[in-house]
Formats: C-alpha cells, sequence, structure tokens
C-alpha cells in the first residue's frame, strides 16, 4: 500500500511493507485506518491514498499458514506445526511404512489352521466367501463395509474359533451333537469366529444350515401370517424367501445329492412326491412364499434325518441364539405379543438346537443387543445409573460396568428357559485383542490403507489407537475410521 | 529492560513518524491481557505499561434509557483462575513449586482442546461450523462419519487402481479436506459500503479468517441445500462435496468463482473502500 500524505508542498510517501513495519501482520482490517488518524493527529493532511495496481492481500503479509492455525486452537505453536498434514496435489502421497508381513498367513483354509497362524489374517477365497455369504448375509454390516473397502475377505485367525475347530476335529459323530455358544461383550468378534467355523466346516464338506442374526425374526418382524396347518403358529414368508434363496446359493453344492423322504403336499395340487432332490422343496418356497416357512421347516427336518442316518455331515450355526427363547415384538391379532416358540421360523430352529440327533454339530453366539429381556421382568431402560457407593452420584449406564454385570455370560442372556433348553452346551469365551492380536491388526489396517494418519505409524500413535480403543477389535474398526 | 522491551514491540517506527498502536485483543492471549487489574505478579508490569482502553471488560454503550455498561465478552471463570496447560509434555515434567501458580485452581480447558495426537485444529473448526445448539458430539461423529465415506471410497479407488497409478490416490482423509477447503478459499471478496442512501458491493481482500470461514460455511450450506439427493445423509452428502472440492469442482468451488467475478465486476467502486 502507497500514501501520499501533503503538508503544504512537501509531499510524503510511505510504502507500507513488512520491511519498515515488521508486526504488520498483526493489524486487522481496521489498522490502516488506525495509521491514518495517527498521521491526522501529528499534522499530517491526508489526501490520496493509492492503493496500487493490485489491492494488497493482508493474507501475503500475515505469516504462513500453519503457524497461523494456533490463533483459534489455543494449542502450543510447535504441536499445532505438527499435526497440519501437508497439502499435496499432483505429486505421489505420502505412504505408510511397510509392515511386517507377519500379520498375514497364506493358509486360506481353516481346516489347516493352528496355533500357528493365531492372530494371522487369512483371506477367505472370494468365490467362497461370496458362496458362504450370498450377498454379505450374515456378518457383522461394518465387515460386510470393510469387504468392499479392502475389496478382499480377510478374517483373523483368533482362540476361540481354533477351540472350536480342535472340537469339532475330535468330536464323536455317533453321539448326540454338541453344543458350542461364543458368548463375550459386544464387538469382541463372536460373528466372525463363527463365520470362521463356518468356513471351517464348509471346507470339509459338510451342510451348512446358517441362521444369521436370528434376533432379525423376533425384532424387526416385516410381515406375519397365520400358519396353514397350525392355528397356533404365525408365518413370517418374507424372512423365510430370502432364507431360502441364500441357503439355496451356501448350499446348492452340499445338498444336489439329497432326496426328500416323504410327501409333502403343499396345497391341494402342490405336492413334492417321495425322492425328488431337495433344492425342489428350497425352489417350492422360493417361488410360492406362503409356503416358504413350511419349507424351511421341511429342509430343517429333512436334513436332521439325513444326518442322523450319517448320509452327511450337519452344522447348524446360529447367530444370536437368546433370540430363539423369550418373548418377541411380533403383535397377536388380539393385540397379545407372540411367544418366541409361536412364530414357526423360531419353532423350527428350536428343534435344530435340541441336540437330539447326531452327526452334526450346533455352533451358535450369544448377543448382547438381542436380549428383549426375560418375561415377566422389567427391563431396566435408564441411562444413568447410581454409584454402588455414593448414591448421589449418577454413572453412565455404559460406563458404569458393575451396573450390568456379567449381561454377556450365556445362562444370563439365554433366560431360565433357555438355559435348560441348551443344557449342556460349551460356552466359548470371545475375549477383547492380546496384544499379538492388537498389534496384528494394526499391522494389517496399515497394509490396507485403513490406517492413513501419519501419526498413527509411530509408536506414539499406535499407543494411542490401543488406548482409545481398549483392545476392542470392534471400537478400533470404528475408532480408525476417520483417522 | 522490561519497558524496552515493550517499547520496541507496541511502538513502531515506519521511517518518517513514530507512532504506537494498541495490540488488538488476540484470542489466545487470554483473560490476563485483556484485564488490567489482574493480580499475576509475572504480567503486572506488561498490563500496566499497555493501554487500559485495550483491555476492557466493560463498555458504555447508548440504549433508549439511557447509556448501560455492556459486557463485551462473558468471562464465567473468577479472575483468579488460570489458563489450563493443554500439553502432555507439560505434565509429564515435576511441577514447579517455587511459583504460586500451583496453589490457584484452573479453568476446565475448551471443548476445542484436545492433546489427542490425532487433533487437527482446522477440523475441530469444521466440527464447530457444522455443529448446531451445542450438540458437538453429534457434529463430531457427522464429520467422522463423513470423513468415514471419503477413506472408503479413495481406498477402495486405490485397491482397484493399476500398480502405477497407486502412489498419486490419495487416501488420507485430512489431507483431501484440508485440500478441498483451501481449494474454496476465495481469493478476493466484497464488503457493503453505503453512499449516497445506495449499498456497493465493494472488492475487499479478506483475511485468512474470514476466507476460511467462508470456505467452510459454503461447503456446509452448499451440503444442507443439496436438492438432487434429498434422502442421503448430510455426512454422505459432505463426503461428496469434499472430493468435488478436492478435484476443484463442484458447487462450492463455483461459488467462490461467483464472488470472484462480482469482485471484478464491483472494481469500479474500489474507490470506496476506506479501509
Amino acid at each position: 500500500m502507497c500514501m501520499k500524505s501533503i503538508l503544504g508542498k512537501n509531499i510524503q510517501t510511505f510504502v507500507i511493507n513488512m520491511e519498515i513495519f515488521p508486526r504488520l501482520h498483526l493489524f486487522k482490517m481496521a489498522a490502516p485506518m488506525k495509521i491514518f488518524r495517527e498521521l491526522r493527529r501529528k499534522g499530517f493532511e491526508l489526501r490520496h491514498v493509492n492503493h496500487g495496481p493490485m489491492p494488497i492481500t493482508w493474507s501475503a503479509l500475515r505469516r504462513p499458514y500453519r503457524e497461523q492455525a494456533v490463533r483459534y486452537a489455543r494449542s502450543s505453536s510447535a504441536a499445532a506445526a505438527e499435526t497440519e498434514p501437508s497439502v499435496q496435489t499432483g505429486e505421489p502421497v505420502v505412504q505408510p511404512p511397510p509392515v511386517r508381513t507377519i500379520f498375514r498367513t497364506p493358509v486360506s483354509n481353516p481346516v489347516n489352521h493352528s496355533l500357528e497362524q493365531e492372530a494371522q489374517f487369512y483371506t477367505i477365497p472370494p468365490h467362497e466367501y461370496k458362496a458362504m455369504f450370498p450377498q454379505d448375509h450374515g456378518v457383522p454390516p461394518r465387515f460386510k463395509k470393510q469387504v468392499e473397502t479392502f475389496t478382499e475377505a480377510c478374517i483373523m485367525v483368533r482362540k476361540p474359533s481354533l477351540e472350536v475347530m480342535s472340537y469339532l476335529q475330535q468330536a464323536n459323530y455317533s453321539h448326540p451333537a454338541i453344543r458350542y455358544v461364543f458368548y463375550g461383550t459386544r464387538g469382541t468378534g463372536k460373528t466372525l469366529c463363527l463365520c470362521h467355523v463356518l468356513h471351517y466346516c464348509t471346507k470339509q464338506g459338510w451342510v451348512v444350515l446358517f441362521f444369521p442374526k436370528a434376533s432379525n425374526w423376533v425384532k424387526n418382524v416385516k410381515e406375519i401370517q397365520p400358519s396353514f396347518h397350525n392355528a397356533e403358529r404365525y408365518d413370517q414368508p418374507l424372512e423365510a424367501v430370502s432364507w431360502l434363496k441364500t441357503f439355496k446359493v451356501s448350499a446348492a453344492d452340499s445338498i444336489k445329492e439329497l432326496q426328500t423322504q416323504q410327501k409333502y403336499q403343499w396345497s391341494k395340487r402342490e405336492a413334492t412326491e417321495q425322492g425328488r432332490p431337495l433344492l425342489e422343496v428350497v425352489e417350492q418356497g422360493i417361488t410360492r412364499p406362503k409356503t416358504a416357512t413350511d419349507c424351511v421347516g421341511v429342509v430343517v427336518k429333512e436334513l436332521k434325518d439325513q444326518a442322523n442316518q450319517g448320509r452327511i455331515r450337519l452344522l447348524v450355526a446360529v447367530d444370536s441364539v437368546n433370540s430363539l427363547f423369550g418373548r418377541t415384538v411380533v403383535r397377536k391379532p388380539d393385540r397379545s405379543m407372540a411367544y418366541g416358540s409361536e412364530l414357526s421360523l423360531i419353532y423350527n430352529l428350536r428343534k435344530l438346537v435340541r441336540n437330539d440327533w447326531r452327526g452334526g454339530a450346533i455352533v451358535t453366539a450369544v448377543r448382547e443387543a438381542a436380549f428383549l429381556g426375560v418375561e415377566g421382568e422389567k427391563v431396566d431402560h435408564r441411562r444413568y445409573t447410581r454409584h454402588e457407593d455414593n448414591p448421589d452420584f449418577y454413572h453412565d449406564i455404559e460406563d458404569h460396568v458393575s451396573a450390568r454385570a456379567e449381561t454377556f455370560a450365556p445362562e444370563a442372556l439365554l433366560g431360565k428357559e433357555g438355559f435348560e433348553y441348551m443344557d449342556p452346551y460349551v460356552p466359548v469365551l470371545v475375549e477383547k485383542y492380546t496384544e499379538k492380536e492388537m498389534e496384528s491388526c494394526l499391522d494389517y489396517y496399515t497394509d490396507r490403507r485403513w490406517i492413513q494418519n501419519e501419526k498413527c505409524w509411530t509408536e506414539a500413535g499406535r499407543q494411542q489407537l490401543k488406548f482409545l480403543s481398549g483392545y476392542q477389535p470392534s471400537d478400533l474398526e470404528r475408532i480408525c475410521g476417520p483417522l | 529492560m522490561l519497558e524496552a522491551l515493550e517499547a520496541t514491540r507496541n511502538h513502531v517506527n515506519t521511517g518518517n513518524v513514530i507512532f504506537s498502536y494498541r495490540r488488538p485483543p488476540c484470542w489466545t492471549g487470554g483473560l490476563w491481557d485483556r484485564y488490567p487489574f489482574a493480580l499475576s505478579p509475572s504480567k503486572m508490569a506488561l498490563s500496566m505499561v499497555r493501554n487500559p482502553a485495550a483491555c476492557q471488560l466493560y463498555r458504555i454503550s447508548a440504549q433508549r434509557r439511557g447509556p448501560v455498561l455492556e459486557q463485551v465478552r462473558t468471562v464465567v471463570w473468577h479472575e483468579t483462575y488460570q489458563e489450563p496447560v493443554v500439553d502432555k509434555e507439560y505434565y509429564r515434567k515435576p511441577e514447579e513449586i517455587d511459583d504460586l501458580t500451583h496453589t490457584r485452581p484452573v479453568r476446565s480447558a475448551l471443548a476445542t482442546q484436545s492433546t489427542s495426537v490425532f487433533n487437527y485444529p482446522e477440523v475441530t473448526k469444521f466440527t464447530s461450523y457444522v455443529m448446531r445448539k451445542g450438540d458437538r458430539a453429534v457434529a463430531r461423529s457427522i464429520v467422522e462419519k463423513s470423513f468415514e465415506h471419503l477413506k472408503r471410497h479413495q481406498i477402495k479407488k486405490y485397491h482397484e487402481a493399476a500398480p502405477d497409478e497407486k502412489p498419486y490416490i490419495d487416501c488420507n482423509p485430512v489431507r483431501i479436506f484440508h485440500t478441498a477447503i483451501d481449494n474454496c478459499k476465495p481469493a478476493v471478496g466484497v464488503k457493503s459500503v453505503k453512499r449516497g442512501g445506495k449499498t456497493y458491493q465493494v472488492p475487499t481482500p479478506l483475511t485468512d479468517n474470514r476466507r476460511r470461514f467462508l470456505a467452510m460455511n459454503w461447503m456446509i450450506a452448499e451440503t444442507r441445500e443439496n436438492r438432487d439427493w434429498p434422502t442421503q445423509s448430510f455426512a454422505k452428502k459432505l463426503s461428496s462435496n469434499l472430493l468435488e472440492a478436492y478435484q476443484e469442482q463442484g458447487k462450492v468451488i463455483k461459488r467462490k468463482y461467483d464472488l470472484h467475478k462480482l469482485a471484478d465486476a464491483n472494481k469500479a467502486y474500489g474507490h470506496f473502500r476506506f479501509w
């Protein structure tokens, strides 16, 4: 900026720039006015202000961008300068450092997994993943997104799934089917352990009956209709059809040689004769949604029989098995709430988890989120609870561990009825990440570009991630989301 | 010695005239800089030298019922409370007992302050702009979700790209955010000036804060007003807007160019600029 001041005939010119005005960048916009006032007070008469060919931009005179960020953040300047990432365009961007490759195992067949591969990630081949989980049904929603993002499906080999797999290997299948129950706090990876076992059994040629999130059948019910052959029960055609569709894809190979053992009369005209392929029953349900729920019952019954006769090995995998027992959110026509066993799908599923058959195994998981409360007991919906020692002090119920003590234990979630129904079972605890698993997971995320922040590539950043997530697998994945 | 130092700080030699100027009240300064009768022994000397008018807490304003004392800035803390230090390293060091600071209570830190290594002042500022009714938790989750969308989009692109293209795909959402906001910052703005009953839009240079404010609020406004995608979440729309701005495209960039055009068209009013 150029200023001309006329005092008598003496014309004085100032050029205000950083040289004569070392602290110019501290001026706000009104600063030139201050300069004028000062000059006027000293007897200068200002006539003309020449702004020059271009208006000066104050930002050009100000301190560089990185230092400025301090002004509103109130943090120390050194820290702020460090946290500002470099802005680069049109050039190769900063890539994460190469990580140790021990986080990944090339063994993609879970049959060969052992403690050697513990805490390592194995890749499910894409075609097998698609066959096992058509349209990603059954995997946790965040994992589904992760598969899309990483363009690969990787699961960590963890001790709980290895444990169950070793039991499955050693079990005597002439005895009644053994039930395994994965349990643990939220987001520890129960469902993914179940998926791992599922993959194991699929690779061994078992017939897999996978019921993902049974809680959807009692909580998010879209449509019910009274059953044809039993007025006491209610069918869920939509859920049944979607399950049959996925079953058709996932079990197409393993059940293609199986045949029906009796005649099934669907309606006056429609029937499936004895000795027809079992896939015909599945097709029947898909094309005629009215009969879909009954078709699920028939498939369950047929497979159970075939396993009993030793023709097939059957794996029954049920996620959130605790929703099979106790109440539902379904309202019957008389306005009362339906009980779990009053829904045909749940009724059939309950028959499946009863160990009155042999030649297979039942692997299940219990979920806290699926818990609808015990019958006759009031559900505690309070968000806050009083502290045990100091009643004046309120706690957030999520933070206060003792307020929801051991609610993730299977006996608590199954309730009295469920526990008696499922007893005996093998509880398998799925815990948070260990140090080794945590390191492995962080390496995997860095390798897959999920961790982008330069800070996370340092030891301090890794420590902070461990601290923030508390070694909780799902929390770690979420926290890394915006980083 | 202190006075000499103060003189160099507060008095500027412009060559022909020497004049003093008031240091503008600085946001980083805190209470001690504004209040002249502070009880801080270390800052007493400084505050005595400084022009007390700059340190006012109250000013007299004319209202209908007559002049009233109006609060300039609300400070809920008592003057004896000291500023919090947001620095982990500071607390790792042993406390200096000879200083009397440890006897004074400390104000709580601002919600925008954090010792986290993942804290970015620019992002914090943006979160504050997104915030409605003081619900920072919601605002933060929205911004984080949009960053996640952004990252998922880029990572997917990265993994599907040919090996020679990979190093050029930026997956860092914070870096993309910074570039996008930088791209949206206008170089020049306009200011309304009333002359002869008419209002003129006079082109003017902008401060950095103003430029940042405009860029961020255009980004948010364009996302809120997005009618093409009404059912989509704010986070998702924001991520797509950020990505567009990152590539120097989209509505926000257009808005910047509109302002440039307006400033250019109103060049003739440049002489109304008195500041």
